[in-house]
């Protein structure tokens, strides 16, 4: 499965990619299954993961894939946010999860498949 | 006494193979084997060993980790947030439902950086590195483990396979051998005799000798800026195994 919470921290692996700074964030491409998977709701561990989260990336990609549940622009202090908030951010980040799609590298263009809900993060010797 | 088995040295050409083009030959003689022999190694492999158990039970339960080298993924279900990454495909798809529940894993090399960096409060590295074919690679795969940890108090768990086998061992380690492309160490083939077509696949392995592991650790860190602490290391069934937490970037 690919879930947003690890489309989040993926990069592409390319050294020209990583030498330039370019290799985040990847972007979602033919995208053929979403799932929703529950999740157990854990609001400590959202608030304390959303410090690792890049928020633009992860509302931008949300807005790709056609949601736009997420409407604030920017979270100054996820400690104030009302629970309903990190309800959202629990749906979005654990429970939506991709099985089948590409994600492309904006810089080399690499594509990385998504098979079975695996995604496939090799490059071939050439492109390292 | 357990019945020894002398472990089979790489050849001369063997060896030359793995200096021109290491990830070659790993890709034959680690990953291709691994992929070939992966519903056979997984049903012998559900048994955590004790000083990972230990460890994954000191981890807090909102803390997010990764497996670099998960294997069929038999660590995953003992932490909460565990990703896996592997770069044997059908070990790959044991780990995805390790424990009946569907798993984050991913197909990478444990050489290869291919998350942000920092975002993890800990990395294991169980019985990967010494499939890797040099100093520099085994270094380097420490390097992505430094990388992917908090700069912080980032933990990481590295375990390898020993030179020195203890008693109980089924394997012999051939003596005063010189074949080997390290100064370090040993480079041998192991065995595994395949179940479902009854082949006998020689996968790579460099086995760590005493301080080996403390040394390419320390090297990582090195080359990676980041201080670390030496939480414990020693011996353990047969293999090394070295903790540390990171402290802050050097200056």
């Amino acid at each position: 499965m690919v879930r947003l919470i690890t489309h989040n921290i993926l990069t592409c692996a390319a050294k020209a990619c990583v030498d330039s700074g370019k290799n985040y964030p990847l972007k979602f491409s033919n995208v053929q299954g979403i799932d929703i998977r529950e999740q157990e709701f854990n609001a400590d561990f959202i608030r304390n993961f959303f410090s690792k989260v890049d928020y633009g990336v992860l509302k931008e990609t949300l807005l790709s894939l056609g949601d736009d549940s997420l409407k604030v622009d920017s979270v100054e202090d996820i400690n104030t946010q009302p629970e309903e908030f990190i309800r959202l951010l629990h749906k979005v980040l654990l429970e939506m999860d991709i099985t089948q799609g590409e994600m492309v590298c904006t810089n080399c263009q690499h594509s990385y498949q998504i098979n079975e809900g695996i995604p496939n993060m090799l490059l071939g010797a050439h492109e390292i | 006494m357990v019945k020894k088995h002398q472990l089979p040295l790489p050849s001369k050409q063997d060896l030359e193979w793995l200096e021109r083009s290491p990830s070659s030959f790993e890709s034959d003689n680690v990953h291709k084997i691994y992929d070939e022999i992966a519903n056979h190694f997984s049903s012998t492999r559900y048994k955590p060993w004790p000083i990972i158990s230990r460890f994954l039970e000191s981890i807090g339960t909102n803390e997010i980790g990764l497996d670099a080298g998960c294997g069929n993924g038999k660590y995953i279900p003992l932490a909460n947030h565990l990703f896996g990454l592997d770069r044997s495909i059908n070990l790959l798809k044991h780990a995805h439902t390790a424990g009946d529940v569907v798993r984050e894993v991913v197909l990478a090399d444990a050489l290869q950086s291919v998350t942000r960096k920092h975002v993890f409060d800990y990395a294991i590295s169980i019985a990967t590195i010494h499939h890797l074919a040099t100093d520099k690679r085994r270094a380097e795969s420490v390097q992505s483990l430094i990388n992917a940890v908090s700069v912080n108090g980032g933990r990481i768990l590295i375990y390898v396979w020993a030179l020195e086998q203890g008693e109980d061992s089924r394997r012999a380690v051939p003596e005063n051998s010189t074949t080997s492309s390290t100064s370090m160490g040993l480079d041998v083939w192991v065995p595994w005799v395949n179940k479902a077509d009854g082949k006998v696949y020689n996968r790579y392995y460099h086995l760590f000798e005493k301080g080996e592991l403390r040394s390419i650790t320390e090297e990582a860190g090195r080359l990676s800026n980041v201080n670390l602490d030496i939480v414990q290391e020693g011996y353990e069934k047969d293999n090394w195994y070295i903790e540390v937490r990171t402290n802050g970037s050097v200056i």
